[in-house]
């Protein structure tokens, strides 16, 4: 907060600073060095050597990207790079929980404030002339407005430099404050490579729209019609089934889905993007200047938007296909696994990290499984999506969901808090004989007043401190919802489904109160009893209150009735 | 056409929807100050556009500098030879005198930096405003502003110079500076200056053209515009009402121009007073 300060305060200074400025300082005298007859008599004009329109061009552009990198637009960009340095490097980084190409590849989306700021900024350069009255006199000088067009074209490596600067920034902060994990892969620099491109090209479009339509509005549209068309072209397609034509969009492209499911064809769209840029320089050009080499640059460009295009959004072909399909249907094939204690965490190429940190948080709770337990557990990481949502090609070559591999555990592919809460939960709910993990739309299991529910949950609670082992045997109700929590919510320990997936089971409230009072009691105690009566307490006929009554404690009274329902992510 | 004839051209016209602007002027310029005299609406600016090749003639033809304006290549090498303020130059006013006048050069086609740099420290020196160049013009005055507009025309020595209404806005001692600039730097080249200001042409212009209604109504020396009002001009201690116009001087007399009555105390004619009487005399039979 108090860099956000800082920045308001800087900004604050350097609007009072400019506008101090504005008022006029005192005349000075025509001949404040002489007069100027004198002047005129003993000075003459240098011999000025003409340069070539490429000399004149580098020329302008030079001052030109001064004026941008100073101006007031570009300012704005900056402070807005600076505020997502400080609030999602910083501030929110620790929210990071997931694979660092999967935070890398919204490059292009933390770039889009100064994008946005720098096609304002060029707009306002290129329609300057007329908005301070000089394009007659400039009119009126050799150098063509296609030449100055070319000029304000090559003030784009600011931006880009702007963006690598604050990419920089925002790596070097998160990767102090993030908690993302993995290698960044080389296809990452793909992304990045995007960001620096919607750079150049939002110094080619505030061009173009500066030629085309130097009318103050023109940028703010063009910047609402760029963010609308994206959008749309990200949406294309059924809602909930992903379409390689997403990957037109100048939006980071990828399904709700992890990625490593994904055949991102990011050198393809950083292709496109590219060819979307010399498109836009070519149509700032053909404002002034329709010669055969703009046009035939024209062509090539055009050539090159449908070759990009075609290979940014073609379908997958069928060894990705294949490929995926196969990751989906036969994970087992493609990911190693740790082996820890009595179980195996087996993650995908590049999750080795999140296998450790899963290891590491439930290796007390494989230690503590009652000897009767099940041996052998298997978690790996599993597609939990919905099939559709999955490329076409890939889903033609899948079983149904019902015939898909699975596994003990599903790891899940984030590092958040509660998905460790989760796969504890679901290590309990497989050492009792319980589904573990669901997939989207299943309803979850009712298991309100069975005792292997709690059992369950003590199991889960193996080596966490007492308040956080009663926190995880807690419902957690919304407490700004509108309306009272109901029975189902009451009884519900699974995590936050968009966070952790959709819930397998439903306890009642009552048995989240045993779990608790069982928690309560001394380990060895309670640990000794599971043992001696396993098979009685995980049946499922045994109840809540035959468990209470096993173990001494108060009944917990009548439990809740509730029915199946899919409790998922809603958003 | 001899070797020191910059601007030719013949029939000249220009239109303005029903208006018509310039109406088939002949007009030669050699080297030299002429000014461009005229009232509102005259025409002044519309010529001076087109010989800054920034407006197209509707018909007629034009060289400038031996190049014809309409060509690509001619267009070009007329505005690689000069230097042109407009009515309204514009400023841009966040760039400081230097970084504007640096601008314009650029679009001179001065692209190595260290010699178009001592050329505008040289042009901004001429109009003396070298102390005050890193400031932002919109810190200048407006006569200051002025002289930023006449430093960019000065760059690279053109061989055309165009001023339109050049000293407006600039106050008296800023326009003696101004005639004494020009009567320096413009030698050796063509400059024609559209203004107002009869006494800046009587001071500085071997030449006057008065352009009335899209017509050149005058052309020839200040002397001799002067010179067409002997005999009709006289000063009398009251208004005479037979005079076409009359005005009190800053002697208490009243100065008139027309047909002077017998007996009358005749003084010798201004440029300004032959420039109303032949402006007020072709007003006066458009009107008959």
């Amino acid at each position: 907060m108090e860099v956000i300060a800082l920045l308001v305060l800087v900004g604050i200074v350097a609007l009072l600073r400019s506008k101090l400025q504005r008022d006029g300082g005192p005349d000075v005298g025509w001949s404040a060095n002489g007069g100027p007859t004198e002047q005129a008599t003993s000075a003459s004009a240098a011999a000025i050597e003409r340069g070539s329109e490429r000399a004149v061009a580098r020329a302008l552009g030079r001052v030109e990207s001064r004026r941008l990198a100073g101006g007031f637009s570009f300012s704005l960009g900056i402070t807005f790079s600076l505020l997502i340095v400080v609030l999602f490097g910083i501030v929110w980084a620790a929210d990071f929980e997931e694979r660092w190409e999967n935070i890398w590849l919204n490059a292009p989306i933390y770039a889009y404030p100064l994008v946005g700021m720098t096609i304002v900024g060029v707009h306002a350069a290129v329609t300057r002339e007329r908005r301070d009255g000089t394009a007659e006199l400039f009119a009126s000088c050799p150098v063509t407005p296609a030449v100055r067009t070319v000029g304000h074209l090559r003030t784009a490596w600011v931006p880009v430099v702007a963006v690598v600067a604050f990419l920089a920034l925002f790596g070097l902060a998160s990767i102090s404050q993030s908690s993302a994990f993995g290698s960044i892969p080389l296809r990452t620099a793909g992304d990045v490579l995007a960001a620096l491109t919607l750079a150049v090209g939002a110094t080619f479009l505030g061009v173009a729209v500066g030629r085309w339509a130097p009318w103050w509005p023109a940028p703010i549209v063009a910047i609402v019609l760029v963010a609308v068309v994206s959008s749309r072209i990200s949406g294309i397609g059924e809602p909930g089934h992903w379409s390689q034509r997403r990957q037109l969009s100048t939006f980071p492209r990828y399904p709700d889905y992890d990625p490593v499911f994904a055949i991102r064809p990011v050198w393809w769209h950083l292709a496109w993007l590219v060819a979307l840029c010399a498109a836009t320089a070519v149509v700032a050009l053909l404002h002034d200047r329709r010669d055969r080499l703009v046009t035939t640059a024209g062509g090539i460009t055009v050539v090159a938007l449908l070759v990009t295009g075609v290979g940014t959004s073609r379908p997958l072909d069928e060894n990705e296909a294949e490929l995926v399909a196969s990751m989906v249907a036969h994970p087992e094939r493609h990911q190693d696994c740790i082996e820890r204690v009595e179980g195996s965490f087996c993650t995908y190429d590049g999750f080795e990290d999140l296998g450790r940190m899963f290891a590491d948080e439930l290796e007390p709770v494989l230690a503590g499984l009652p000897a009767a337990a099940p041996d052998g557990i298997v978690m790996r990481q599993l597609f939990d999506d919905r099939l559709e949502e999955l490329d076409p090609e890939v889903r033609d070559r899948l079983p149904s969901t019902a015939q898909l591999t699975g596994a003990d555990v599903n790891l899940g592919y984030s590092s958040h808090p509660e998905v460790f809460d989760a796969s504890r939960i679901s290590v309990g709910l497989w050492a009792v004989g319980l589904p573990a993990w669901a997939r989207p739309d299943a309803s979850v299991q009712v298991i309100a007043g069975e005792a292997r529910g709690v059992i369950a949950l003590w199991i889960a609670a193996r080596g966490l401190a007492p308040e956080d082992a009663a926190d995880l045997a807690s419902a957690h109700p919304d407490p700004n919802a509108a309306d009272p929590p109901t029975a189902f919510v009451l009884g519900m320990a699974w995590p936050e489904p968009c966070e952790v997936g959709p819930a397998p089971v439903a306890w009642a409230r009552q048995d989240l109160a045993a779990a608790r009072a069982l928690l309560a009691l001394p380990e060895p105690e309670v640990r000794a009893g599971i043992d001696e009566d396993w098979a009685v307490l995980t049946d499922p006929d045994t109840t809540t209150a035959e468990l209470m009554d096993r173990f001494g404690l108060p009944s917990v009274g009548p439990i809740d009735e509730l029915q199946p329902e899919v409790w998922e992510c809603t958003y | 056409m001899n070797s020191s004839t910059s601007v030719v051209a013949t029939g000249l016209t220009k239109r303005f929807g029903a208006t018509l602007a310039l109406d088939g002027i002949d007009l030669e310029l050699h080297r030299g100050v002429t000014g461009l005299l005229g009232p509102n609406g005259a025409g002044k600016t519309t010529l001076l556009r087109i010989l800054a090749t920034v407006l197209a003639r509707d018909a007629g033809e034009v060289r400038l500098l031996g190049a014809d304006p309409r060509d690509g290549s001619g267009r070009l090498e007329i505005r690689r030879r000069l230097g042109y303020v407009p009515q309204e130059p514009g400023f841009h006013a966040s760039f400081s005198a230097f970084d504007f006048v640096d601008y314009v050069a650029i679009l001179k086609e001065m692209a190595d930096r260290r010699s178009r740099h001592e050329e505008v420290r040289r042009v901004l020196s001429l109009v003396g405003l070298e102390a005050v160049m890193h400031k932002r013009i919109r810190q200048l005055s407006g006569g200051m502003r002025r002289r930023v507009g006449i430093a960019q025309a000065l760059l690279g020595s053109p061989e055309l110079l165009l001023f339109d209404e050049p000293t407006a806005g600039l106050d008296p001692e800023q326009r003696l500076r101004f005639r004494e600039l020009l009567g320096a730097s413009a030698d050796g080249c063509t400059t024609l200056i559209s203004t107002h200001q009869t006494d800046d042409v009587a001071a500085l212009c071997q030449r006057v053209i008065v352009l009335l209604d899209g017509s050149v109504r005058f052309d020839g020396t200040p002397r001799a515009l002067a010179e067409t009002a002997t005999g009709r001009v006289w000063l009398s201690s009251e208004r005479d009402p037979s005079a076409r116009l009359a005005w009190i001087t800053a002697e208490g007399r009243v100065r008139h121009i027309g047909e002077p009555p017998a007996g009358v105390d005749l003084v010798e004619p201004t440029v300004e007073d032959a420039y109303l009487l032949l402006t007020g005399a072709i007003a006066d039979s458009q009107a008959a």
